[in-house]
């Protein structure tokens, strides 16, 4: 039997663990993006690169909705993600399956965002034990071996505040992983770090992509964005200037919106 | 451990403490102490009770009361805005009398109440005096909450969202105590300030150590020496307070990171 009403999700492609579709979002009356279409497939490693104000961080944070978009549709893991209205405001319609699918999708921040009054083994613990009702045994049996890999063990009792800003970041890397995120977001993990710090972030990154992980990096250090994605995204002014695997975007037959943002951002 | 020796200028103030004590002790009458007592561990108890409950009550609608005012919903927020405005912008004196003058005075009416098991409290002073002064501590730390809530940084609270935490969660692991975290030097004084705002009490007939000592000046005609000892145990309270708020900020804020 051939079907007349073809349902609307048949024109999406099945396989993406993310696929956006127009998406918009505005602040007040200055609109941010622009109408942005991307999928990501499992295993894919996608560096966003973009000038300040490009809408790339606003672009990853709409992905775990920290910022709701303001129209187009999103699908995450596979479901689609519903919104309603809410007295004038779009919010998504169901909070539970927004929780469900956060769980599943790790995000790393900019500023770290490690709670102060936690450990960092106890900042690591606190998802898996909240959210996925692990013991607290499991939880740090496994919050230590994640501080192992990223080579924070020694500092598993150390306060937040006490730890350098690599450190910092590397322990918000654990604690992201200790959800076993099936992807990872990454919100320009070294913009507020010194400049002899970032490498340390980066070799951390670095490995995560080279085991398989499905990873979407906001970052200006292109030289990293070349290096360790399968497919670079430029975004220009809300809008997806060029995008493609890394030596097609950077290399000769760049646009000249990049050629000038490059120009900028000093191809190291 | 050098830091822990007591500097000369605090070894002289200690030495001037010991000696005006006992000036006083030797100088001044207190044969009436033994008599009175009971009176005053009584009075000191009743003074002790409420300033342990009503802060805990207090602080306990505190925590809503600026919640809401960060988070919404706006109708709540307006609610708790317009009550701890209310609670701070009017003499708690009158609040006192408000409720046992006023409120007291309408029991009575209402038909069956006389009649109650309530009835012997809604005679008593003492709920009025609870009463009053929770909701004058839930009015001002609900403002003082409002402010550790807001100033919880963003993000700690975006990577618990992140996370796929429950909005409950949050706020039970991440952004409470981050916000009481914040908020514990300035809850020191507080609790001072309501402790010495417990004499209040004494002036709808409620027993504390305040009404106590009044009572000993009336019946000794002694001017001195009941206040005095009336002003030492107040002293000594709030140095209890601040000590253990000390020990507090000790082991809670050592790592908030901020300065």
């Amino acid at each position: 039997m051939t079907t007349l009403h073809a349902a609307p999700h048949t024109a999406a492609d099945d396989d993406a663990i993310i696929e956006i579709r127009d998406l918009r979002k505005s602040f007040g009356q200055t609109e941010v993006l622009k109408g942005i279409s991307l999928s990501a497939h499992r295993g894919d490693v996608i560096s966003l690169i973009g000038s300040s104000g490009s809408g790339k961080s606003t672009l990853l944070r709409c992905l775990n909705l920290l910022e709701t978009p303001s129209a187009g549709t999103l699908r995450l893991l596979g479901e689609p993600l519903p919104f309603r209205e809410r007295g004038g405001q779009r919010e998504p319609a169901d909070r539970r399956q927004l929780r469900r699918l956060r769980a599943r999708l790790g995000m790393v921040f900019q500023g770290f965002n490690l709670w102060p009054h936690l450990t960092l083994e106890a900042n690591v613990m606190e998802a898996p034990v909240q959210v996925l009702g692990r013991s607290r045994d499991a939880a740090r049996a496994e919050a230590r071996r994640l501080l192992e890999r990223v080579g924070l063990h020694h500092l598993r009792d150390a306060y937040p505040a006490t730890l350098s800003g690599g450190q910092q970041q590397r322990g918000a890397i654990a604690r992201a992983l200790a959800m076993s995120p099936e992807v990872l977001l990454f919100d320009e993990p070294t913009s507020a770090l010194d400049p002899e710090l970032v490498g340390e972030v980066l070799a951390v990154i670095r490995d995560l992509a080279e085991e398989g992980r499905t990873m979407l990096i906001v970052t200006h250090e292109m030289q990293f964005a070349a290096d360790v994605a399968n497919r670079v995204i430029f975004l220009d002014q809300g809008e997806i200037a060029a995008e493609g695997p890394p030596d097609q975007v950077f290399g000769s037959t760049r646009t000249e919106r990049l050629t000038r943002f490059l120009g900028t951002a000093a191809l190291t | 451990m050098t830091e822990r020796r007591l500097p000369p200028h605090r070894l002289a103030l200690i030495a001037a403490a010991v000696g005006g004590i006992a000036l006083l002790a030797t100088t001044l009458r207190w044969d009436w102490l033994p008599e009175y007592r009971e009176a005053i561990l009584g009075g000191l108890w009743l003074t002790l009770t409420l300033l342990v409950t009503t802060s805990v009550a207090g602080f306990l609608l505190a925590i809503p009361l600026g919640l809401v005012q960060v988070r919404g919903p706006r109708p709540l927020a307006w609610l708790a805005r317009g009550f701890c405005t209310l609670i701070r912008g009017t003499p708690l004196l009158l609040q006192v009398w408000l409720l046992y003058y006023g409120l007291g005075s309408l029991f009575p009416y209402l038909p069956g109440v006389r009649q109650s098991w309530l009835w012997p409290y809604l005679t008593d002073p003492w709920p009025y005096a609870f009463l009053a002064l929770t909701i004058s501590f839930a009015g001002y730390e609900g403002e003082v909450m409002r402010g550790a809530f807001a100033g919880v940084p963003k993000g700690e609270l975006e990577a618990a969202r992140s996370l796929g935490m429950h909005p409950f969660t949050i706020l039970r692991r991440i952004w409470l105590p981050r916000a009481v975290q914040r908020v514990l030097p300035t809850l020191n004084g507080e609790l001072i300030i309501q402790l010495k705002a417990t004499p209040l009490v004494a002036t709808i007939a409620a027993v504390d150590a305040y009404a106590v000592f009044g009572r000993i000046r009336q019946e000794t005609l002694m001017v001195y020496e009941p206040l005095l000892l009336m002003a030492l145990i107040y002293l000594v309270l709030a140095g209890l307070i601040t000590l253990a708020f000390g020990a507090l900020e000790r082991r809670w804020s050592r790592h908030s990171g901020e300065p």
